[in-house]
């Protein structure tokens, strides 16, 4: 059966510096966030979530789901920080699960992706960093948790990063609501939009604790 | 390159998550309002909530397994933080069960129906419009062109805006004379504020226009020639949706918001009847589309849909600056096509272009469904069962099937869907037949001959004279007594002088122009 998809991405840093309540809370966000967006027709109808987890590896943990199947991973943390590879291996997730328009399919809508570091990578980075700000298969919000991570670096990435200053469990649990709530938007938006064309898409104000990197 | 993702600081921070996008005043959210019965396939199942782990239990098993690695927490114990909560760690009590917990797998929400809440238009700002907006959840209606044309509308709010209780964004507006039609349908931007007033302003004030521009230039364009009147005719449309441009403009200052809180596409179909032969001129900017079913040919998509490379990237909406130029190009574009080359056409939003796409493959199943009613699902889209739409053109009241037909389903496809076809009545008026081409049984088409009464003379006359036999002695009889005439035909003319039969002139060159 044929029918538009919202695919999400999540990129959640699971290096040895998230261990403990980082991890745990991550975990957490991340079922809470299914729960959550089972509750809204739209998203159980469009959303398709992946997670993506990188220490001094990068592995797809879940692959690209339908919200009804998906099942949040048990993560944990150790190892270092292979952001370069994390990336690379979104991109090809990108090419080859995102369905684009062409003359005989509607396409997915464009991909939300949602990166999470709290520290500095340990792996070549810098091409995979040029060629998602560059060709912008999705779009991606990338969020610098505590104060180990590198904002200017994130900003390589993508023109949209946020600060999460503390790493407390209940910055996390706001932030994933956050992005729940973010999901929920874009799959609630249906007919034309201008910022699809434009730019992408409109998100909610991030919680309190959580600041845009101008 | 601009931001691909823009975060809304304007927005209320949302304190409580799952109440749908964020709610203007007036706007109930989904959650808090009963659903309705209306059941959706994918969802039907009522909403659920995990059944929370008791935390009290987890400690107890958590004593029982092996102590936690350093710097890590127990895996089960944690899953029970809420955010923002306390640790339940430290707050649980001791447990005496050691029952593992019981989670009910989460099920998908339904679809609801809610009542759009609020009023359509923001106060003061209606008496600016200048007309009396239709703003109900559905719109049908059948109208008698005149006596060969006949035009079925309909358009239904979309499930995403029945779910969270807000207007629908489609419109349309369809007007007609003596010597024109008009048929405008729009579609409000889904991430205009306002775009539902948009769309229906466009819709609305276009057709009003571009009746006072024709009427008023009637005597002029009735007299232009075939090869001036397509470029007359683009040029009153064109400047008439400039106009109307200007205006919305106009309108989005008086509200004190921005031209682009009013965003929608255009759809037009002009159908002129010109001493020359009756034309079509056809006029898009965005997406939805536009086709045309010509006699004896399959249906075919006027022009293209403004879609971009992934769902939904429209380029350009009315009334943003570039709109006056792409839809002056796709009036130029779009080919005229002759009246008599028409059968009926159709104007769509995307709400009927998405859950078919892609039309260039399914235009002609849709017609056929619009025509003799649904047989098999196009494209994956189907009907509750029991709900398939008849033909729309044997209908007693096209208008009311036509809104039948949008009742279709698809998963992902939620959006407002508008659609006006207008057909020629002979497409919907059944043969001619005469009671001699009634279909009979081959018994009642040869009948045998029943001899019981007749004298037993006769009756071996009747062996031989069953219908078959007569037949062919009436033909052979006939080609014989021809022959005869023939042979005496040609014996009287070969001895009598002939002169040649006179042509009237013009009977030997095809009839027409």
């Amino acid at each position: 059966m044929s029918f538009r998809r919202l695919p999400v991405y999540i990129l959640a840093d699971c290096s040895g510096s998230m261990a403990g309540d980082p991890i745990e809370s991550v975990k957490a966000g991340i079922s809470a966030l299914h729960s959550e967006l089972m509750g809204d027709p739209s998203a159980v109808e469009s959303a398709y979530l992946s997670v993506i987890s990188f220490d001094s590896s990068a592995r797809q943990t879940v692959p690209l789901t339908e919200l009804a199947s998906f099942n949040p991973p048990s993560l944990t943390a150790s190892g270092t920080t292979a952001l370069g590879a994390a990336l690379k291996l979104l991109i090809d997730c990108l090419q080859t699960e995102v369905k684009q328009n062409s003359g005989e399919v509607k396409g997915d809508w464009k991909p939300l992706v949602f990166l999470l570091t709290d520290g500095a990578p340990t792996d070549n980075w810098q091409q995979y960093a040029d060629d998602l700000k560059t060709k912008r298969p999705g779009n991606i919000i990338a969020v610098a948790c505590g104060d180990g991570a590198d904002t200017a670096l994130l900003k390589s990435i993508t023109d949209t990063v946020l600060e999460m200053k503390s790493m407390s469990p209940n910055d996390f649990s706001a932030f994933f609501k956050w992005v729940t709530q973010s999901i929920k938007q874009t799959s609630q938006k249906c007919g034309s939009s201008p910022d699809a064309a434009a730019g992408g898409v409109a998100l909610p104000p991030p919680p309190p604790g959580i600041v845009i990197v101008p | 390159m601009a931001d691909d993702i823009r975060i809304d600081c304007d927005q209320v921070s949302l304190e409580t998550p799952g109440t749908g996008a964020s709610a203007p005043t007036g706007q109930i959210p989904a959650s808090s309002v009963p659903a309705s019965n209306e059941v959706h396939p994918f969802a039907i199942n009522a909403q659920a909530q995990v059944a929370k782990p008791d935390p009290a239990s987890q400690v107890a098993d958590a004593e029982n397994a092996a102590p936690p690695l350093p710097g890590t927490l127990n895996l089960d114990q944690k899953d029970a933080i809420e955010g923002g909560g306390a640790d339940p760690i430290s707050e649980a009590p001791p447990s005496t069960t050691t029952t593992p917990p019981i989670v009910t797998p989460l099920k998908p929400a339904s679809w609801g129906v809610v009542e759009p809440v609020g009023p359509w238009c923001p106060d003061g700002l209606e008496t600016e419009l200048g007309f009396e907006p239709n703003y109900q959840n559905e719109i049908k209606y059948t109208t008698e062109i005149d006596d060969q044309w006949r035009l079925a509308a309909a358009s239904k709010r979309g499930r995403m805006h029945a779910h969270h209780g807000t207007f629908r964004e489609d419109a349309l507006s369809t007007i007609h004379t003596n010597s024109f039609s008009f048929l405008c349908v729009c579609d409000g931007a889904g991430s205009s504020k306002l775009s539902r007033i948009g769309s229906e302003f466009t819709a609305q004030f276009l057709c009003k226009l571009v009746k006072e521009e024709l009427l008023s230039h009637e005597g002029e364009i009735m007299k232009c020639s075939r090869a001036s009147l397509p470029g007359n005719l683009r040029a009153i449309l064109h400047l008439c949706l400039d106009t109307v441009a200007r205006k919305l403009v106009d309108l989005s200052v008086t509200a004190q918001m921005l031209p682009k809180d009013f965003r929608c596409t255009i759809l037009t179909v002009l159908h002129y009847h010109h001493p020359t032969g009756g034309i079509f001129l056809f006029g898009n900017v965005g997406d939805g589309f536009i086709a045309v079913k010509r006699r004896g040919q399959s249906a075919e998509r006027i022009g293209t849909s403004d879609s971009g490379a992934f769902s939904g990237e429209v380029t350009c909406f009315m009334p943003d600056p570039q709109v006056s130029e792409f839809y002056k190009t796709s009036l130029e574009e779009n080919p005229p096509i002759p009246e008599d080359e028409v059968d009926s056409y159709i104007l769509c939003t995307d709400g009927v272009e998405d859950p078919f796409f892609p039309i260039h493959r399914t235009i002609d199943k849709i017609y056929g469904q619009l025509t003799e009613g649904y047989k098999e699902p196009i494209a994956d889209v189907t009907y509750p069962e029991g709900q398939e739409p008849s033909s729309i053109i044997h209908a007693a009241s096209p208008g009311d099937e036509l809104l039948k037909w949008l009742s279709y389903e698809k998963r992902g496809e939620n959006d407002d869907r508008t659609i006006v076809f207008t057909y020629r009545k002979s497409l919907a008026e059944p043969p001619i037949v005469t009671p001699a081409m009634v279909e009979m049984t081959p018994e009642e088409a040869s009948p045998a001959l029943d001899t019981t009464a007749l004298p037993p003379v006769v009756k071996s006359w009747a062996v031989f004279c069953s219908p078959q036999v007569i037949f062919a002695m009436i033909v052979g009889g006939l080609v014989i007594a021809n022959a005869f005439l023939i042979g005496a035909l040609l014996g009287f003319t070969i001895g009598s002088h002939s002169t040649p039969l006179a042509i009237p002139n013009g009977c030997n060159s095809p009839i027409g122009p």
